[in-house]
């Protein structure tokens, strides 16, 4: 008996020791504690897919070339400069000098060429059993790459307007080819790169933690350590950063903005992030084949209450359909002013009041809406404040269903939206609404050819401002033909406690810790 | 005292079947007299957002600044709807089969009771969410899936009660003084088991509400922004915590409708009993 209580004891003991020393992470001066809901697959930035993974990965590793803070413009990394020959098919880069993985083996020209080697050689033995990377589609443009002296230089078989930011992108990272060796098929739990934190240790579904790379060509980081919790609940992984357990969290669910902003110890970041929502209108079907039938919805509609009601408040409306935080957005255009009774009065004398029509909802949220019934719930009244006669209809969104039937044209209006793999205006606008998108993306099955030799000329430039004038261009366009109704750009969103500094969210929702630091 | 009114003060006199008549009358109350609510159960206003219960909005608001009084009242109406047509579509279609089957047996039973054998062996809800998903989401859907789980109950119970009347000798004496086969079923069998029939009925309208609330719930139900309780509950839930009135009014709504009928459908089955006895 006695030996029994002595055994409870002592296991309360270690309890409460192992639980008081969780409790306060940042006792260890310079530890920043990042929760999030789930765990990396793998830490081979060729092999992954999933942003758990990748903002890990974005730690780790440096690219050639690297998105700019706020922008998806390049800057340089690995690589101090470039150039391209008039052609376009022909790109040479000049490489850091000096910069050393953290196994110490040196990040030369050599190496990086044989990054891209074992990335797009589907027959390359560094793969070591990984498998096609499943975002080498971004990469299949580049027909080869290899060392000139202290620079890469890389052909391209046609001339690719999105390939510098594809460069930037994660599976780009550049990883020892010892340490590939060394560990082969293992290398994803073993991952060594250039960037500023190197990896220490991995607890699968508990955490991951990395330690400070002082010799870091772009400066230390501020941060001694950084840790990668596990919460999967949003609630949870809210509680224990009110708490003091975590210092940032992600994964913050609208209807919790109001409570994290209530809380004098807690930030909540909103940044623009890559992505927009918009109602397709169908223009093959009357009336909505008329473009003065479109414009006039549109006025019907106040894209402030949807966001109010339908998005946390956490959201600016869209003029365009393109995001501000892309480059070639045109910030010269107006947006129509809300105004229920003339676009009543507009759609009457255009002989549709009464129209009956099917408004597509997805039943489910998206990355770009978080809250489609309510969505749909506003812009069903307004409409039939404006004399329309909506239906909502929701087919399931898994197994291509709702895409399915939008693709079919059997919606009159659908809500959908877009968030872009590369950050590039022809990722939005080519892909969305050229006349060969039909019935692929482009739901409102637009055609126009003045739209499409905008955007088709845009593809074949190369002189980045000529190009960004062409995508200025196409959305005027778009905007007057009014073939989508943009609705809302959706912000990237985290949660940091108050003395967190220097934590910055970028639009393709990279987490970079390096300049993070927490105040005492 | 006539008999039929001593009967009924008798089925007054027990508490259960009083406490459910009570709460069903509450519930056809708010469904007849819905459109005397507050406000349009669909008026969004983003001023008054998750507003708590107060004059002008006695149960609150919900995420869109909706009225949740009207809307549950609202709902009432719609999940009486569901309710009545729902299980008075079952029975048209239940009874016919379970008379067919007890009266013709052989051949006729055996085929129909193994149909119906089938159709018991899935859980009620996968089968509606199977006819849901093939039908697609419609009120006239999800009222034809809620019947079509309920048909094959009310075919087995008509049948065993046919069953269980139809050697006694008033249908026999029937039979020999040359009644016809429709005659002895519709006169003399239908009126002797309509008390299990009522029973079940009662019981099958707070089943069949809570079904459909359940396929609102899981977004088959009616259409997104419709003031339907299930559809409701889904819509708030994530507010359960933090504004709890807007999952507490719809919950309570169904709940009550739900306690009612089965009270009122025990009652009804205590009391046909002791009539049964008595007799």
């Amino acid at each position: 008996m006695k030996r029994m209580r002595t055994a409870v004891l002592g296991l309360l003991a270690a309890v409460c020791a192992a639980g008081c020393g969780k409790s306060d992470p940042s006792v260890e001066t310079g530890t920043i504690v990042y929760g999030r809901g789930a765990d990396s697959k793998s830490l081979d930035p060729q092999a992954i897919e999933d942003g758990e993974s990748v903002n890990v990965v974005s730690q780790i590793f440096d690219t050639l070339v690297a998105f700019e803070a706020g922008t998806t413009r390049v800057e340089p990394a690995l690589a101090t400069s470039w150039t391209a020959s008039a052609d376009g098919l022909s790109w040479e880069f000049a490489i850091r000098p000096g910069v050393q993985f953290h196994d110490g083996t040196a990040c030369d020209a050599a190496a990086i060429a044989w990054n891209f080697r074992r990335l797009l050689d589907s027959k390359s033995p560094d793969r070591h059993g990984m498998g096609e990377p499943p975002y080498g589609f971004l990469y299949e443009g580049i027909e080869g790459c290899e060392a000139r002296g202290a620079a890469v230089v890389f052909t391209l078989k046609a001339p690719n307007a999105a390939f510098l930011a594809n460069l930037a992108m994660f599976p780009a990272s550049i990883s020892s080819p010892a340490a590939v060796g060394q560990w082969k098929s293992d290398y994803g739990r073993h991952p060594v790169g250039t960037g500023p934190f190197r990896f220490g240790s991995w607890a699968p579904n508990q955490k991951i933690v990395l330690e400070a790379n002082a010799g870091h060509w772009g400066g230390a980081p501020k941060a001694a350590k950084v840790i990668f919790a596990v919460i999967p609940e949003n609630s949870v992984r809210l509680q224990r950063l009110k708490a003091g357990e975590l210092h940032i969290i992600d994964g913050v669910s609208p209807s919790e903005f109001d409570g994290v902003r209530a809380e004098a110890s807690l930030r909540l970041l909103l940044e623009p992030g890559m992505n927009f929502s918009y109602l397709a209108f169908n223009t093959e079907r009357e009336p909505w084949n008329r473009p003065e039938v479109r414009r006039a919805v549109a006025s019907a509609l106040d894209k402030k209450e949807i966001i109010a009601l339908a998005y946390s408040g956490a959201g600016t409306p869209a003029v365009n359909p393109l995001p501000p935080t892309i480059w070639g957005w045109n910030g010269s255009i107006q947006d129509r002013p809300y105004d229920p009774a003339g676009a009543k009065k507009a759609l009457a004398d255009l002989g549709v009041a009464g129209k009956e029509l099917d408004l597509y909802v997805m039943p489910n949220p998206r990355g770009y809406v978080p809250n489609p019934a309510n969505v749909g719930a506003v812009v069903k009244q307004r409409l039939e404040a404006a004399g329309l006669k909506p239906r909502l209809l929701s087919p399931p969104w898994e197994g291509g269903l709702y895409v399915g039937e939008l693709k079919e044209g059997k919606h009159d209006i659908a809500l959908i939206g877009w968030i872009t793999d590369n950050g590039d205006p022809d990722n939005f606008l080519f892909t969305l609404f050229h006349s060969s998108a039909i019935p692929d993306q482009n739901h409102a099955r637009y055609r126009s050819a003045e739209f499409d030799d905008l955007v088709s000329r845009a593809q074949r430039e190369t002189a980045p401002e000529k190009r960004a004038e062409l995508y200025r261009r196409a959305q005027e366009r778009i905007f007057e033909d009014a073939p989508i109704l943009p609705l809302v750009y959706m912000p990237n969103v985290a949660a940091v406690r108050a003395n967190v500094e220097g934590y910055v969210l970028h639009p393709m929702g990279l987490v970079r810790l390096k300049g993070v630091s927490l105040k005492k | 005292m006539p008999e039929w009114r001593r009967s009924l003060l008798r089925l007054w006199s027990s508490r259960t079947a009083r406490a459910g008549a009570l709460l069903v009358l509450l519930y056809l109350g708010a469904a007849v007299f819905a459109g005397l609510a507050p406000r349009e159960p669909r008026e969004i206003d983003q001023t008054k957002r998750l507003k708590p219960p107060a004059a002008g909005h006695w149960l609150g608001t919900d995420e869109l600044g909706r009225d949740v009084l009207s809307r549950v009242l609202h709902g009432s109406r719609l999940s009486l709807l569901i309710g009545l047509l729902s299980v008075g579509a079952a029975l048209a279609v239940g009874v016919p089969l379970g008379l067919a089957a007890g009266e013709c047996g052989g051949v006729v039973d055996l085929v129909l009771m193994r149909c119906v054998d089938v159709l018991l062996a899935f859980p009620g809800i996968l089968l509606a969410l199977a006819i849901m998903a093939v039908l697609g989401p419609s009120l006239t859907n999800l009222m034809l899936a809620v019947a079509a789980v309920n048909v094959p109950v009310y075919a087995r119970q008509v049948r065993a009660s046919v069953l269980q009347v139809r050697s006694l000798d008033y249908v026999l004496s029937a039979r020999a003084l040359g009644a016809s086969r429709l005659r002895v079923v519709l006169r003399h069998i239908l009126p002797n088991i309509a008390g299990p029939i009522i029973v079940l009925a009662t019981l099958g309208i707070g089943t069949a509400i809570l079904e459909a609330a359940g396929l609102g719930f899981v977004g088959l139900g009616v259409e997104k922004d419709a003031p339907e309780w299930g559809t409701m509950l889904a819509s708030a839930r994530e507010y359960v915590l933090s504004h709890p009135w807007v999952v507490l009014a719809p919950g309570v709504a169904a709940s009550l409708a739900i306690l009612g009928f089965n009270l009122l459908g025990d009652g009804l089955r205590d009391w046909l009993d002791t009539r049964a006895a008595a007799r």
